[in-house]
C-alpha cells in the first residue's frame, strides 16, 4: 500500500512508460514486484472483410479498424508474424524514435496502444513518467512535437504526464548504487540515447538517429533480405563475437559499425568540455535497450570505447540487469519517488 | 510587399497559431494577412519548427522584426533529411513561376479604378435617404480602398498557386512555445482490444527497486532544498 494515501490500492501510486520505436512498455509496482506490460509498437494491415475478422478473432489477435474501415491493422507481435508470413514489412506508428508523419493514422494508433498498455489511473492526476529522446546530433527531428503529442495523449487518459529523458531513466534504474552517477546509454530501435549523470543530474544528454532499425535495414540490404527477417534473426539470439551464418555476419558488421559511430559521436560531443563535471572517481557505464541484447555487446562496446579519449576515467562497462525493461523501470521509480517525496 | 502569406500545415494534426487565432491543419493551405504575420511571434516559431511551410509571401517573414536570418546549411546535410530522416517527400519538379504579389497589387489597383468609375457614373442617380455628414444617423461612406482590398483578397484566395518547400533551412528558436498542436479527440479508431489490456505481462522481483526509489526521493528533496 502506498504510504501517501490511506486508500487501499492494488499497486503503488506512480506509473512509468517507455515509448519506443519497437516496443511500448509500461511499469507498475506491487510491493517489490515490478509488473511490466510490453507491446510491440508495429502494425500490419489486412483487408477488412468477414473472413479476416473471424480469423483474427479465433486466433485472439488484437486489431484496430482503419478510419475508412477498409483495413484492419493487426497490432503487436502478431504484426511481425504476419509480415514474415506474407514476406512484407511491418508499419510503425513511431519511426526513428519519434512519431511518424508518414503514417496518417499513426497518432490515433499510438493513442489506442498507449491507453491499452497504461490502463486507468488509480486516481485522477496520478503521475505518469514517460520516456522521450534527446534531440539527435545527426538528424533533423522534431522531438518537441513528439513530446507534446505524447503528453497530451497521456493526460487525456487522466494521468499527470511528465517526460523524462530515456537514457536518464535507464540511469535511475541501474545506477542507484553509484548514487546515480555514471554514463547510461539506451540502445533502442530508432535511436541511441546517452546521458552523463552526476548525482542524478544530467550533465550531457543527446541521441543519435541510428540504432536497431538501422542495423536491420542495412544488413538486409547488404545480403538482399527483408528487414523484418533480419529482426527475427537478431531477436532469436546472436553472439557478436561468433556469428554462425551469413545473416548473423551481416548483422555483426553493422552492429560494430553502430557501436563505433555512437562512441565517436559521444567523444565529439564531450570534446568541447562544456558542462562536464569533475568526477572524483572513475564512473560506471551502463548499457540497456533491446538493441544491446546480443551476446558480447558489452565486450564490443568496451573495445570501441578504448579507442577514444574521454574526459573522465571509466571503472566498468556493464549491461543493465534488465536491458529490455530498464527504461520503463527507471520511469516508474522516478514516478513513485515523487510520492515518497511528499511524505 | 505581398499582402498575404500562404502557408501549408506540415505536421499531422492541427497547429494553432495562438496569438493570431489561426488553425493550420496537415496539408491544408491557409492565407494569413500581412498585418497578422508581422504581429505574430508564434508564426515565426511554427515556421522555424517546420510545423508550417510558406508557399508564397516569405518576404513578410524576412521583414518580420523577430525573424532572424536562417543559418546557411550544408546542402549535403539538408538533402535527404526531413522530419523522419527520409528523403524529402514533397519536392516537386520545377513549376512555372508567376508573380502572385504583383498580380494581386495590379488587381487591387484595377478594382479601385472600377469602383471609382462606377461611383462617378452613379452620381446622376437620385440618392435615397441622403443625409449630411454631421448627422449621426448618416450611413458610413463607402471606403473604396477597403472595398478594393476586400475584393482583391477574395479573388487572390481563388488563385491556384503551386505548392513547394522553402529552400532555406529555418534556425531553431524555442522562445515561443505558444503554438499549440491539437488533435481531434472525438474520432478514435475502433478495435477489438477491449479493456483487458494489450501486450504481454512480465513480472519480476527487483530487489533494488525500493532502494532506488528511496535514493531518488532523497536526491529530489536535496535538490529542492538547494533551490
Amino acid at each position: 500500500m502506498n504510504k501517501k494515501s490511506d486508500k487501499q490500492y492494488p499497486r503503488k501510486m506512480g506509473i512509468g512508460i517507455d515509448i519506443g520505436t519497437s516496443f511500448i512498455n509500461s511499469a507498475t509496482m506491487v510491493d517489490e514486484q515490478v509488473k511490466i506490460r510490453s507491446q510491440r509498437d508495429a502494425f500490419f494491415d489486412v483487408e477488412n472483410d468477414k473472413f479476416a475478422r473471424n480469423m483474427l478473432k479465433q486466433n485472439g489477435t488484437s486489431y484496430i479498424i482503419s478510419e475508412d474501415e477498409k483495413l484492419l491493422y493487426v497490432v503487436g507481435q502478431e504484426a511481425l508474424n504476419f509480415a514474415n508470413v506474407f514476406k512484407k514489412e511491418v508499419r510503425r506508428p513511431l519511426r526513428a524514435g519519434v512519431i511518424s508523419t508518414r503514417e496518417p493514422e499513426a497518432l490515433k494508433m499510438i493513442k489506442m496502444i498507449l491507453k491499452n498498455v497504461l490502463g486507468e489511473p488509480l486516481e485522477p492526476g496520478e503521475i505518469c513518467k514517460f520516456s522521450v529522446p534527446a534531440p539527435p546530433v545527426d538528424a533533423d527531428y522534431n522531438v518537441v512535437y513528439h513530446e507534446n503529442v505524447l503528453k497530451s495523449f497521456v493526460e487525456s487518459f487522466g494521468f499527470k504526464a511528465e517526460p523524462i529523458n530515456e537514457a536518464r531513466a535507464l540511469g535511475y534504474a541501474e545506477l542507484s548504487e553509484q548514487n546515480f552517477t555514471g554514463l547510461s546509454l539506451s540502445f533502442g530501435a530508432g535511436m541511441v540515447n546517452a546521458s552523463l549523470l552526476f548525482h542524478g543530474s544530467p550533465a550531457v544528454e543527446f541521441s543519435v538517429s541510428r540504432s536497431g532499425d538501422w542495423i536491420d535495414e542495412n544488413s538486409a540490404n547488404a545480403i538482399g533480405e527483408r528487414a523484418a527477417k533480419m529482426t527475427a534473426v537478431k531477436e532469436a539470439g546472436i553472439d557478436l563475437l561468433s556469428p554462425k551464418n551469413r545473416h548473423e555476419e551481416a548483422l555483426v558488421i553493422f552492429y560494430k559499425s553502430l557501436i563505433s559511430y555512437v562512441v565517436k559521436q559521444f567523444e565529439r560531443k564531450l570534446s568541447t568540455g562544456d558542462g562536464i563535471p569533475e568526477f572524483p572517481q572513475p564512473i560506471t557505464v551502463v548499457l540497456g535497450g533491446g538493441t544491446s541484447l546480443p551476446k558480447s555487446f558489452d565486450v564490443v562496446f568496451k573495445q570501441e570505447l578504448e579507442k577514444v579519449k574521454m574526459p573522465f576515467s571509466i571503472k566498468e562497462v556493464k549491461l543493465a540487469s534488465d536491458q529490455m525493461f530498464a527504461v520503463a523501470k527507471g520511469c516508474l521509480y522516478s514516478a513513485i519517488s515523487e510520492y515518497d517525496e511528499e511524505e | 510587399m505581398p499582402k498575404v502569406m500562404r502557408v501549408v500545415g506540415k505536421v499531422v494534426g492541427k497547429v494553432t497559431i495562438r496569438d493570431i487565432g489561426k488553425d493550420v491543419y496537415y496539408n491544408d493551405v491557409v492565407d494569413i494577412q500581412e498585418a497578422d504575420v508581422l504581429r505574430s511571434n508564434d508564426i515565426i516559431h511554427a515556421f522555424k519548427e517546420r510545423w508550417i511551410d510558406v508557399i508564397f509571401g516569405k518576404e513578410l517573414l524576412d521583414n518580420h522584426p523577430r525573424y532572424s536570418t536562417p543559418m546557411n546549411m550544408n546542402l549535403g546535410s539538408r538533402d535527404g533529411v526531413n522530419f523522419n530522416g527520409d528523403p524529402t517527400p514533397e519536392k516537386l519538379p520545377a513549376q512555372p513561376q508567376f508573380d502572385v504579389a504583383g498580380l494581386i497589387s495590379g488587381l487591387h489597383a484595377s478594382i479601385r479604378e472600377i469602383i471609382k468609375s462606377e461611383m462617378a457614373n452613379n452620381q446622376s442617380t437620385t440618392i435615397i435617404n441622403q443625409t449630411t455628414a454631421s448627422d449621426p444617423a448618416a450611413p458610413t461612406a463607402v471606403d473604396h480602398e477597403q472595398l478594393a482590398t476586400l475584393i482583391a483578397g477574395q479573388l487572390a484566395g481563388k488563385l491556384q498557386v503551386p505548392a513547394g518547400n522553402s529552400d532555406k533551412a529555418p534556425a531553431i528558436d524555442k522562445e515561443s512555445q505558444n503554438v499549440f498542436i491539437n488533435l481531434d479527440d472525438n474520432t478514435d479508431l475502433k478495435s477489438n482490444m477491449g479493456d483487458s489490456g494489450l501486450g504481454n505481462v512480465v513480472e519480476s522481483s527487483d530487489g533494488k527497486a525500493n532502494d532506488a526509489i528511496k535514493r531518488l526521493s532523497q536526491l529530489k528533496k536535496k535538490d529542492k532544498s538547494n533551490e
